[in-house]
């Protein structure tokens, strides 16, 4: 029972961390790219604005929950449900800190020895709701935002797959703990050996989560807005706290994967002055500076055609990352004998 | 514990085949069928198989399932509705069901010594049978042969259908 306990405790904590944590990253979003573009982003609600997230997510609740009488109720009711539901179970599996982390309770809900494969499984499941609220809302523009989307998803989870491979075969396990505790036994963060399986991940990972560049799904100058044009007040809220959420996703997964999780950089020359610091931070710090980044490219580049984005995983991705798995394959053979 | 997971999942599984089969709305159909397809991922998941979870959740709802609906949402409902479900050929339906079911039977009575059958039979599959460990062995190792060849099945039907569909654009220009 005691386990019983401490697994819903942490669930809990997460859930409550992760909602917060997307909300402020709307806030994150909107001040960012401000100042990127010469203004001063959110200022009236709270001192710099840091009330905002609070008051648009009242605003959210408070509005009036429309669903089109010409939609099929029980899936467009659905729809943003399976949607949250993926977005947070892949937070079981990822670590925040190391096994005596948490006072001692361990940094994660449950180390699955193939936890990575159930992260990409559950990933890939969150596409229904998308496809789902788009076919529901009968409507075209949704529909439409909702075919582009998984064209998109599907295309570029495979490269996907095949570039986290790279680093698998480094590890020697599909676990995310043991994943990071062989960053920590080579010494080495596996982006430094895998960097172009890294650079795939990345670019991989911002079109997985519809983020410009590869924002198609959603664009508003072409398709309103995609497969939730139709949505709006709490359920609408649902969809994009998902959407935020899976956001936050691939930056711990390339965290954990790629940049040793809740490992400190340079241990031989920090650990005299910052062993006091908890790996909890290190990750948190770590998963920041990714999203800065996600934040960084939308403000910086313009849209792809989709003939484009589909040539570039395609023609590009997923070749290197085909090569790149073959090629550390050879290398570790090699080491072996 | 295992023995009341196993009942409702499997509970689940069977109630949600149904409306697979009876939903009008094909939709709706597919989304039975993810029902099912998870059910049996935890079944899988009770046998200590997790790779093979994974696998199904990842190939059978994440790829296969998701391009069911990318078609299926393109469907028109409205003639959807107006045809009717089910063929009317009762006759050739009870036959072959009735020829199914004296198969599974037959092959229940015939091999009960091979397959240790019930609860028990759990012991000996625990023994890691769909870790990916043993799954890449016996994939690479005893059926690398099959495995290939079905390998260039699959490119050769990749390779076909991308050909059919060109040659139809060309005819049309």
């Amino acid at each position: 029972m005691d386990f019983l306990l401490v697994a819903v405790v942490k669930i809990i904590i997460i859930l409550v961390f992760i909602s917060l944590g997307v909300a402020y990253l709307t806030y994150l979003e909107r001040k960012v790219i401000g100042h990127m573009q010469v203004r001063l982003g959110p200022m009236r609600v709270g001192w710099h604005g840091l009330l905002q997230p609070i008051a648009d997510g009242l605003k959210l609740v408070i509005k009036e929950d429309i669903i089109p009488t010409q939609s099929d109720k029980l899936m467009f009711i659905l729809a943003p449900v399976i949607c949250f539901l993926h977005a947070f179970i892949v937070y079981t599996f990822i670590p925040f800190d190391g096994p005596g982390g948490f006072w001692g309770y361990g940094g994660y809900v449950s180390d699955v020895n193939v936890g990575l494969l159930f992260i990409l499984a559950v990933a890939s499941v969150g596409v229904v709701g998308i496809i789902l609220g788009g076919w529901a809302s009968n409507s075209k523009y949704p529909l439409l935002g909702s075919l582009r989307s998984v064209a998109q998803l599907v295309s570029y989870e495979v490269a996907m797959g095949l570039a986290i491979m790279g680093p698998i075969l480094l590890a020697g396990s599909l676990s995310m703990v043991e994943i990071v505790k062989a960053q920590e036994k080579m010494g080495v963060w596996f982006f430094v050996p895998q960097i172009v399986a890294f650079v795939i991940y990345f670019i991989c990972g911002v079109a997985e989560t519809n983020r410009a560049p590869f924002d198609l799904p959603e664009a508003e100058s072409e398709l309103v807005g995609g497969y939730h044009t139709e949505y709006s007040g709490f359920r609408f809220a649902i969809f994009f706290l998902a959407e935020y959420a899976n956001m936050i996703t691939v930056s711990a997964i390339a965290v954990t994967v790629f940049l040793g999780g809740w490992m400190m950089p340079f241990p031989s020359l920090l650990k005299p002055y910052l062993s006091f610091v908890p790996g909890f931070v290190w990750f948190c710090l770590k998963v920041m500076f990714f999203l800065f980044v996600y934040l960084w490219i939308r403000a910086t580049f313009p849209r792809y055609r989709f003939d484009q984005l589909m040539s570039i995983g395609w023609k590009i991705l997923l070749p290197l990352s085909i090569a790149n798995l073959v090629v550390t394959s050879f290398i570790i053979l090699y080491l072996k004998m | 514990m295992a023995e009341i997971i196993f009942w409702s999942l499997s509970a689940i599984a069977l109630v949600f085949s149904f409306v697979v089969i009876l939903a009008k709305n094909p939709v709706r159909s597919a989304i039975a069928l993810i029902a099912v397809l998870l059910a049996f991922a935890g079944l899988y998941l009770i046998l200590d198989s997790e790779f093979i979870a994974g696998v199904q959740i990842l190939v059978y709802i994440g790829g296969i399932t998701v391009l069911y609906m990318f078609v299926v949402s393109m469907m028109r409902l409205k003639r959807i509705n107006v045809e009717s479900q089910f063929s009317r050929q009762w006759l050739a339906a009870i036959i072959s069901a009735i020829a199914f079911f004296v198969e599974v039977i037959y092959f229940i009575l015939k091999g009960k010594d091979f397959f240790k059958m019930g609860m028990n039979s759990k012991i000996e599959v625990a023994n890691g049978l769909g870790t990916v460990e043993n799954v890449g062995k016996v994939l690479y190792g005893k059926y690398v042969l099959p495995f290939e060849i079905a390998t260039v099945l699959l490119l050769a039907a990749i390779i076909g259908t991308v050909l059919l569909a060109k040659r139809e654009k060309k005819e049309m220009e």
